[in-house]
């Protein structure tokens, strides 16, 4: 297992090359450059990056769930595990493990950050409660998984990465424009849930489509 | 549970289908333990089709595979613990260094022979801290039997692993699968387009073609046995009854040769009672000869 994970850090360099990019930059960026916000600058530089930091996350989760499964099929290596005896479900592990544990410390990172930033604001400079805002953050989080379950499984389906990095870039978007076109054309979801309810849509998209992927993966005999 | 008495191989009504193609048509072989089994066929004949829905790495359309007595579409992981598998296009990940392959296949396999795998490295002249994607054809082809039989399996498949490669890479290959063989009581499997290189590791043949077995015997059996027949007719005659047995048959003018398997003396009078023939003589085939027969017979009652 051990060697099945080293494997997949290995040839996920590229992505998770871009997921230490963007925890990191979005709080140098914030660092560096002063924003007049009417935020003391610790505060700022916390909540203002962990934002940043959220659209990192999506950018990175797309990039990792979408490139998880389909490189290895795109330059065939995964025709070399297949013959090896690691059953389909550790190898899938595996690559469950690298994705979700990636998905877990980008958003635990920048929510550890908003909340960070919250504490250290003064009550006077806070646009909302902190459960609000804490609320608001971790809505955002929802928008890297639907990337990451959109791209896990078109990357088990595709035998190339950039069909699945595209579709899991683009759900989100789609999920967002349609709901705001039903709440403006229909009604529903009225403005006051449109937020929540787009956060709900792509997390629940998410989930289903990490497990839809799962299923297809482990459903199919060929590499 | 495994069962160790089973054979190495035992394919029942193994079919696969691509669309309306049968690649594989209703197959079955067995193969028991301790054989080297060469598989001959022509392009397109399913040879490595057949291997790819053994090793579990294509799904079976009908049929079964049992592979050491495991059932791959069931338990593919138990099979691939005792089975080392050498393709004829080699995926080792690029990026690794042998030694890295090495440590990683190694992880895989409890059974692995550090001291064989280091006699291989030297063997075959390995360079342990080159990449894979800088090695050679000839190279990639000898780090991916090492990879294959240094876990010391009880079945060695190898799928055209020659092909394209130097004569004497292959001479290297072949000497690290004679090693194998060598080493107790090994089962191999190999497919090759090489009737040489057949010729010269198996004991037993078969000959796949479209997708069906035409032949499956003993290499020693199936070379006695098997006789060109050249047949002068007479004049303005034309061949009545084919002997039984007869595997391919051709008439020049009055010359009427045939192939037939399981020759007997008895076969040259029969001949020259129910056929008009004036003289009958018998030769010795080649495998090369006989295999070329095996398939232009198939074609000709395709």
């Amino acid at each position: 297992m051990n060697a099945l994970f080293w494997k997949d850090v290995r040839i996920n360099r590229f992505p998770l090359i871009v997921v230490a990019v963007f925890l990191i930059v979005p709080y140098a960026i914030m660092a560096a450059i002063p924003f007049e916000t009417g935020m003391s600058y610790w505060p700022r530089l916390f909540i203002q990056g962990s934002a940043f930091g959220f659209a990192g996350c999506y950018i990175s989760l797309a990039l990792l769930g979408g490139c998880i499964i389909a490189t290895e099929r795109a330059d065939r290596s995964a025709e070399f595990l297949a013959y090896l005896p690691p059953s389909k479900r550790q190898i899938l592990t595996s690559k469950g493990i690298l994705l979700v544990g990636t998905a877990v410390v980008m958003t635990g990172w920048n929510l550890t950050a908003t909340a960070l930033g919250l504490a250290l604001m003064d009550p006077s400079e806070m646009p909302g409660t902190s459960a609000e805002m804490m609320g608001a953050m971790a809505g955002f989080a929802t928008i890297g998984i639907a990337a990451a379950g959109t791209g896990w499984f078109a990357s088990s389906m595709f035998a190339s990465t950039g069909g699945p990095v595209g579709l899991a870039l683009l759900l989100p978007i789609v999920i967002s424009i349609m709901l705001s076109a039903s709440s403006s054309l229909l009604g529903w979801p009225n403005e006051d849930w449109l937020q929540h309810a787009i956060f709900i849509a792509c997390g629940t998209l998410g989930v289903t489509l990490f497990i839809l992927g799962c299923v297809n993966y482990l459903r199919r005999v060929e590499p | 549970m495994i069962d160790q008495s089973a054979p190495a191989i035992d394919l029942q009504g193994l079919t696969k289908r691509y669309g309306k193609t049968t690649a594989v048509a209703d197959l079955n072989l067995t193969i028991p333990r301790g054989t080297t089994f060469g598989l001959l066929g022509p392009n397109g004949a399913g040879k490595s089709t057949t291997i790819k829905m053994l090793m579990g790495m294509l799904s079976i359309d009908a049929g079964r595979a049992i592979v050491l007595g495991v059932n791959v579409a069931e338990s593919p992981s138990d099979m691939k613990q005792r089975v080392g598998y050498v393709p004829e296009l080699h995926y080792i990940y690029r990026w690794m260094r042998v030694a890295e392959a090495i440590t990683f296949v190694k992880s895989f396999y409890p059974t692995w022979n550090d001291e064989l795998c280091d006699e291989l490295l030297d063997l075959f002249d390995l360079p342990s801290s080159k990449k894979v994607g800088k090695l050679s054809k000839g190279m990639v082809a000898k780090l991916s039997l090492l990879l294959a039989i240094s876990h010391e399996p009880e079945l060695l498949v190898l799928d055209e692993p020659m092909s394209g490669l130097d004569p004497l890479v292959r001479e290297e290959f072949l000497d690290g699968v004679l090693k194998t063989i060598c080493r107790g009581d090994r089962t191999v499997l190999f497919s090759s387009h090489s009737i040489d290189d057949v010729q010269r590791l198996a004991d037993h043949v078969g000959i796949l073609f479209r997708g069906k077995l035409l032949v499956n015997r003993p290499l020693d059996d199936l070379l006695g046995s098997t006789k060109r027949l050249r047949a002068v007719l007479r004049d303005g005659c034309l061949p009545q009854q084919l002997p039984a047995g007869t595997i391919w048959q051709h008439v020049q003018r009055r010359e009427w040769s045939l192939t037939v398997e399981r020759f007997s003396e008895d076969l040259i009078s029969k001949l020259q009672s129910e056929n008009s023939v004036e003289a009958v003589d018998v030769t010795d085939l080649s495998l090369e000869e006989l295999f070329k027969d095996y398939v232009k017979g198939a074609r000709q009652s395709a």
